[in-house]
């Protein structure tokens, strides 16, 4: 049997067993070369020249400017780790780096990187615990020595950790151009990645989270998939990972078959929401300066249903519509400030600002020069004071 | 025999330089940086083509160190750096109808397709560019390399082209080194 149809044939084990009292009851059989508690890897082996080659990865991500040091945010997401494998709460080191785009991922020597991308899409803490079970089943099955071992020979191991590292050493650009370099592992790598969303499912239902939220994240980042007419095909999560429809109804039949075994799931949207929540603004600006607009739009469509009174989302919205400057765009974008600003509280100023830029460049003056005074008012010490002032005086002018 | 010798150890050179090719721009002296601009310098410079950005580069300690970058007559969707034929379509591009927001956001998408990272604007505001009103905005990012840069732009909307003036260095040193001489440089914007 080839190596693809056994690992499908495990996986398939995996997904349907059923003999363990506590979590195998729900999904999976703990396999049997789980990485032993403490393990180092014997000096003379390729697995401790791997385990070097990740220890200089790790140690850029200690001194890269990407890394989010906020001790706050560090300790929640530590926090989540240690409830998923509270047996290896030390020895999964995680590292969040400020990359706009959806991705986790682990090494063979417990560093694990969590990109702001990632938190920026999710929900929930139940989410989170889904995504790093899932990477920690990666580092506990040993599948990055298997995968390297089987690389080595090709050209593939030449991109294997400068993809990991390409938040530090390639910039975005050559993210999406070494995933390209990757493609050649795609497919014993999705076998890996499946028996990893069994294993991680696991691991967050053993946490109490519930295990419909891993479905969702699928559906969500499906959906975005399908909006981006661009790149994200060539990116390396997708091309690495199954598809993102597959995964929904693998995770979701595993999650009907867990449900109702617990009494209360926990899903902890709110603790998730007051730790990201000083962050958000910030990655979301990162999201939209990617420019896939028709993306940024998805994203932030789910985000208003999930958060029905989020001026923030809303203001969003309104930029990506200002920004693409398309067909109908400006009466969107308008539709969306405004609808910022009946929310009341929580509105960012700058969504003053924007409503103005609009409604000057489709010569609406009287709600241009309203907004740009109400901005003026609201931020009277902003760094672009006078380009508002400018921009006020100009509609004035057109006007008096 | 001697001709080809001669031929061979061009190409050699030509390698080794990094088939770059600079030449002088003397100080204290207007030069034409295109489009009708001219700006003159108190201290004199390297120019070169810049290979990602759509402009001239001049350089006092070298491309890495310090850049001074101009992009001028830029017209209708045209993007600001230089990029294969078959992405274009990934890229914002430059629209007559744009405002200064407009053009700094295309700034910070273009050269994210370059493959700086966390780049951030601020200070946007007014500026002369000789005698038409013009705007400025400072700029920080990541390079590929990861290592924190700063920047400073001066641009102009003329007719239906975009003219642009941008200076970037290491945050570290390099870039206040060269800031006032580059103020200088900015202040001295000559545009017909």
């Amino acid at each position: 049997m080839k190596p693809r149809a056994v690992a499908a044939a495990c996986c398939l084990l995996l997904l349907t067993a059923g003999q363990d009292p506590a979590a195998a009851r729900y999904i999976a059989r703990p396999p049997p070369n789980l990485l032993p508690l403490g393990y180092q890897p014997p000096a003379n082996t390729d697995e401790a020249g791997l385990w070097y080659e990740a220890d200089q990865v790790e140690q850029k991500f200690r001194t890269s400017p990407a890394l989010v040091r906020d001790p706050a945010l560090n300790a929640y997401v530590k926090g989540v780790v240690c409830k998923l494998v509270p047996d290896r709460c030390d020895a999964v080191r995680i590292y969040i780096l400020d990359v706009p785009y959806f991705n986790a991922s682990m090494f063979p020597n417990g560093a694990m990187q969590v990109w702001t991308g990632l938190l920026t899409r999710i929900h929930s803490e139940a989410q989170l615990g889904f995504v790093l079970g899932h990477e920690i089943s990666h580092y506990t099955h040993r599948h990055t020595i298997n995968q390297w071992r089987l690389i080595r020979d090709t050209s593939g191991f030449l991109a294997f950790f400068t993809l990991a590292s390409a938040p530090f050493t390639m910039g975005l650009g050559g993210l999406a151009a070494s995933a390209i370099a990757l493609g050649g592992i795609q497919g014993y790598s999705r076998d890996e990645e499946r028996e990893a969303d069994a294993a991680g499912l696991e691991l967050a239902i053993k946490a109490g989270y519930d295990p419909n939220e891993a479905a969702s994240i699928w559906k969500a980042q499906g959906d975005e998939e399908k909006a981006d007419p661009l790149t994200d095909k060539d990116f390396a999560y997708f091309r690495t990972h199954p598809e993102s429809d597959e995964r929904m109804q693998t995770l979701s039949r595993a999650a009907a078959k867990a449900e109702g075994t617990e009494p209360i799931w926990i899903r902890n949207e709110e603790a998730f929401h007051a730790a990201t929540a000083p962050f958000r603004a910030s990655w979301l600006d990162a999201n939209l300066a990617l420019g896939k607009y028709e993306a940024s739009l998805c994203l932030l469509r789910r985000l208003a249903t999930e958060e029905p009174d989020s001026a923030q989302v809303r203001y969003y919205i309104g930029e990506v519509h200002r920004r693409r400057n398309g067909k109908g765009d400006a009466e969107n974008a308008v539709a969306a400030y405004r609808q910022a600003i009946e929310h009341g509280t929580g509105v960012p100023t700058a969504v003053w600002r924007g409503l103005g830029i609009v409604a000057m460049k489709t010569g609406d003056k009287a709600t241009a020069r309203d907004a740009f005074t109400h901005y003026l008012a609201a931020a009277p010490s902003a760094n672009d004071r006078a380009m508002v002032e400018l921009y006020l005086s100009r509609v004035q002018e057109q006007n008096p | 025999m001697k001709i080809l010798r001669s031929l061979v150890l061009g190409a050699v050179m030509a390698m080794l330089s990094g088939c770059a090719t600079y030449s002088l721009v003397p100080a204290n002296k207007a030069v034409d940086v295109g489009n009708g601009v001219k700006v003159t310098s108190e201290i004199s410079w390297a120019k070169e083509e810049s290979p990602s950005i759509s402009g001239t580069v001049w350089t006092a300690d070298g491309g890495e160190l310090d850049a001074l970058i101009f992009v001028t007559g830029v017209s209708e969707g045209k993007p600001l750096i230089k990029f294969d034929g078959a992405r274009l379509k990934e890229l914002r591009v430059y629209k007559a109808d744009m405002i200064p927001d407009d053009v700094m956001e295309l700034l910070t998408s273009n050269f994210g397709h370059i493959g700086y990272d966390q780049i951030k604007t601020a200070n946007l505001k007014p500026a002369p560019f000789g005698a038409t009103q013009g705007f400025r905005f400072d700029l920080d990012f990541l390079t590929k390399e990861g290592l924190a840069m700063k920047g400073e732009a001066l641009a102009a909307q003329r007719g239906k082209t975009l003219d642009l003036i941008l200076y970037m260095a290491p945050g570290e040193y390099y870039y206040d080194h060269y800031a006032p001489t580059v103020e200088k440089v900015f202040s001295s914007v000559d545009a017909k």
